[in-house]
């Protein structure tokens, strides 16, 4: 289970809040996604949520416990996929996921099982002893996202999974995304492509400007905002409409 | 023309990193202060150049003068600048020749090859032209004191400073397009940094033998003049060979004569002729070579090598060692990291070697000399060792630029279930490998060159253990509290490290205090032990959980 708790953050050096005030909660078996405009303030959210930044006020919970005040019992309990593409660029891809597997405390069966099998569903095992700075932007996501599985966490926190994937390894990643939820864990993401979020996600939220501006299943907002309509359509017009609001100083919804 | 006039800009800009200094306005006063530091290691580089060109020129001058040939100060003037602006010319426009990807997006845009290679070529030029002039600027310095000539000879001068390192880049350019285009290994980053950091410090070594060499004759002139006068005929040779430092040569001789107006306006059209062509003649070929620069293919494994592959890789091991063998892997992988950081362990006894060997019969000969080997005698001798094992040990700047160089890993590191603590204790762990190492290679060297005894020898390293080991931490603990983690290019995390510089300042002063201290007050040997061995490992045992505490903070304070 994730809980954010009026969680804000400002920048040092600047003088807006990249999130303010934000509070969501996440069961366990739930898929959910997390969109938002570019600048909108996901992936400082998921940061705060991972350990990456300190918030300036209010609370990340990963299954009960604060990650400010126990940050390693927290961490332990998430696999977390970057939007960082530059990240252990001078490591060989097995060296990568052995480090990992080091970190959580994997051993040696567990650690062979998992990297063998995740790494054959995407496609990159054959690749494992290149080094990562060889690796397409598509095979650097795909190895961390099979790093993010290596401890098997009970809750996987994932920015913009999809990017440079193929559609192959965008299914794999899908399947096991609701495989896992099935299973009673939590899946976080934060995606632009709305059919994605459409079809997987068991709720959602829209973040603008650090703000959320809705938050709940497809269903709840097709019913708020009016029927047939596409998830992208009503995406648009609440983004619109809350930055307009806030362009006049009104509260968002 | 605006898009070439640009294309210069935003080289010079990538090159030098000069935009924290003309941005003025935006300037805050944390800024001011640090670029005040950089500009004051500047000056300490600049005087240190300074003393070298004056002190090549003036022996070059007195050697000359002896012969009553001083005019051919300036030929030798313009031939040693030609040299050097070829081979560090040569090693600037290899380094500078694929800078990050920037060609990349370059390529992609309306630019005709020309200009590309002619941008670049502007770009090396200005800092050849900087020492060029540097030099010949304290060439007519001196000879204008001793010598006192007409007003055109220094407009002469100028000229020629400005001209003369144009054919040596171009012919730098006229090598390295070639080699690029044909071996393909070399179109690689890290190809590129480890032949340019080798070329380099080959080039330092044979820099510093001439300068050394010069500079034992100093005291002896008559020494300096034959070492002069054996070597005119390469000099006469290469200037009827090489014309841009003939002509130069003859127009300051006679200034103020028609020849030199005609010399002068010949050596313009050669030397812009030659890099014009050049640069026209190479720009399709240069741009062609760009293609492709640094890919990298993925390695596959068939099913069978897979097997073994992951059998022998995939073992657990505990976090601290999975920690310090990854530390030890992103440095060694980086050639500007290894050849900048544990490779000065190395560097720096061979300068030290090769200054000794050419002044030894100087230094033997000077009195003070006497005094210094009679107080090594006396268990000075260990002092140095123990200076020199500790100078080696933390001079490496594996500690001051720890955190920096972690700068692309640390948001992912810092999602890991990790102690933050034991991350950064994996840091000290690494740099403490080369403190050991350091400080075995500093000790053993001094006590070999005094033959120390192996008693003294042993209380010489502990004390370079404790003294690097303490230094070490302050360092790691400054590149803690002000990582620099903003760059792109790993030469800005190492090479432009402020850290990195005032860590090697700091211990510079302290082991000088040491020294010092252990002379004028004649402090015994167990005292000595006591003081800078005991005292020192128990400082920074006592300093450990603070800066773990600290660290920890530090790092979850950190917006990434």
């Amino acid at each position: 289970m994730i809980e954010l708790i009026a969680v804000s953050k400002t920048y040092a050096g600047s003088n807006i809040k990249a999130v303010d005030g934000l509070s969501l909660k996440i069961s366990d078996g739930e898929i959910f996604g997390f969109l938002g405009p570019n600048g909108a303030g996901k992936t400082t959210s998921l940061k705060i949520l991972t350990g990456v930044l300190k918030a300036d006020s209010g609370q990340a919970m990963v299954d009960g416990t604060d990650v400010s005040l126990d940050p390693i019992a927290a961490k332990s309990r998430i696999g977390y996929v970057s939007d960082n593409p530059e990240a252990f660029a001078k490591l060989k891809a097995v060296e990568y996921l052995n480090f990992i597997a080091d970190v959580y405390g994997l051993d040696s069966e567990q650690r062979h099982k998992r990297i063998n099998d995740y790494s054959s569903r995407f496609e990159i095992r054959d690749a494992l002893s290149s080094s990562l700075a060889s690796f397409s932007r598509g095979m650097k996501q795909k190895l961390f996202i099979v790093a993010s599985l290596l401890p098997d966490p009970q809750n996987w926190v994932l920015d913009e999974p999809m990017v440079g994937l193929d559609p192959k390894a965008a299914f794999a990643l899908k399947s096991i995304m609701r495989n896992r939820a099935d299973s009673g864990k939590t899946v976080f993401f934060s995606t632009h492509v709305m059919e994605v979020a459409e079809r997987l996600c068991d709720k959602l939220a829209i973040i603008n400007k650090g703000k959320i501006i809705f938050i709940g299943s497809f269903q709840e907002l097709k019913k708020l905002e009016g029927e047939d309509t596409s998830l992208e359509t009503l995406f648009l017009e609440l983004t619109e409409k809350s930055g307009e609001l806030a362009g006049n100083g009104d509260a968002v919804l | 023309m605006k898009s070439f006039a640009s294309l210069v800009k935003l080289y010079i800009k990538s090159f030098y990193n000069l935009s924290p200094f003309l941005d003025l306005k935006k300037l805050k006063p944390a800024q001011v202060l640090k670029n005040l530091g950089i500009a004051l290691v500047a000056l300490l580089v600049l005087v240190n150049f300074g003393f070298l060109f004056v002190s090549v020129n003036l022996a070059m001058y007195w050697g000359l003068a002896m012969l009553g040939l001083q005019n051919l100060l300036f030929l030798v003037s313009s031939l040693t600048i030609t040299v050097f602006v070829f081979v560090i010319g040569f090693i600037t426009a290899l380094s500078t020749y694929y800078i990050n990807g920037m060609e990349n997006h370059l390529l992609v845009l309306p630019l005709a090859p020309w200009k590309l290679l002619a941008a670049k070529f502007i770009a090396v030029y200005s800092s050849m032209a900087a020492v060029s002039m540097a030099f010949m600027i304290t060439s007519m310095a001196i000879f204008g004191f001793y010598e006192g000539p007409k007003p055109l000879f220094y407009l002469w001068g100028f000229m020629g400073a400005l001209l003369l390192p144009m054919p040596p880049l171009a012919l730098s350019y006229l090598f390295l397009v070639p080699m690029m285009s044909v071996a393909g290994f070399l179109r690689n980053r890290r190809a590129v940094m480890l032949f340019t950091g080798v070329l380099g410090l080959l080039c330092a070594i044979g820099f510093n033998m001439y300068f050394q060499s010069l500079m034992s004759k100093m005291a002896d002139t008559e020494a300096l003049s034959v070492m002069m006068q054996n070597s005119l005929p390469l000099s006469i040779a290469a200037a009827g060979a090489y014309f841009p430092a003939g002509l130069l040569w003859k127009a300051m001789t006679v200034p103020e004569q028609a020849a030199a107006f005609i010399q002068s306006a010949a050596n313009l059209l050669l030397c812009l002729g030659t890099s014009i062509v050049s640069i026209f003649a190479l720009a399709g070929a240069y741009t062609r070579s760009l293609l492709g620069f640094n890919e990298e293919s993925v390695k596959r494994l068939s099913a069978s090598e897979l097997k073994g592959f992951l059998g022998k890789k995939l073992k657990r091991k505990p976090v601290i060692l999975a920690l310090v063998d990854r530390e030890i892997k992103n440095l060694n992988r980086e050639p500007v990291y290894l050849l900048n950081g544990p490779f000065v362990i190395i560097l720096l006894p061979l300068i030290m070697l090769i200054v000794f060997l050419a002044q030894k019969e100087a230094f033997l000969a000077d009195p003070d000399s006497a005094k210094i080997i009679e107080l090594a005698g006396s268990g000075f001798a260990m002092v140095i060792a123990a200076a020199a094992g500790a100078f080696l040990g933390s001079g490496s700047s594996i500690a001051a630029t720890a955190l920096s160089r972690d700068a692309k890993d640390l948001a992912s590191i810092k999602s890991l279930p990790l102690d933050m603590g034991l991350f950064m204790f994996a840091k000290l762990v690494h740099a403490e490998i080369f403190v050991l190492l350091g400080s075995i290679v500093g000790c053993a060297l001094v006590s070999l060159m005094f033959s120390i005894g192996f008693a003294d020898s042993l209380t010489a390293f502990i004390m370079a253990l404790a003294m690097a080991s303490f230094i070490n931490l302050a360092a790691l603990w400054l590149d803690t509290a002000r990582p620099k983690l903003g760059w792109t290019n790993p030469i800005a995390a190492m090479k432009q490290n402020m850290n990195s510089v005032i860590a090697i300042l700091g211990a510079m002063g302290l082991l000088g205090l040491f020294s010092v201290a252990a002379i004028k007050f004649d402090i015994e040997k167990g005292m000595l032990l006591l003081f800078f061995g005991l005292a020192p490992i128990l400082a920074s045992l006592a300093a450990l959980p603070f800066y773990k505490k600290y660290a920890v903070k530090r790092l979850a304070e950190l917006d990434l």
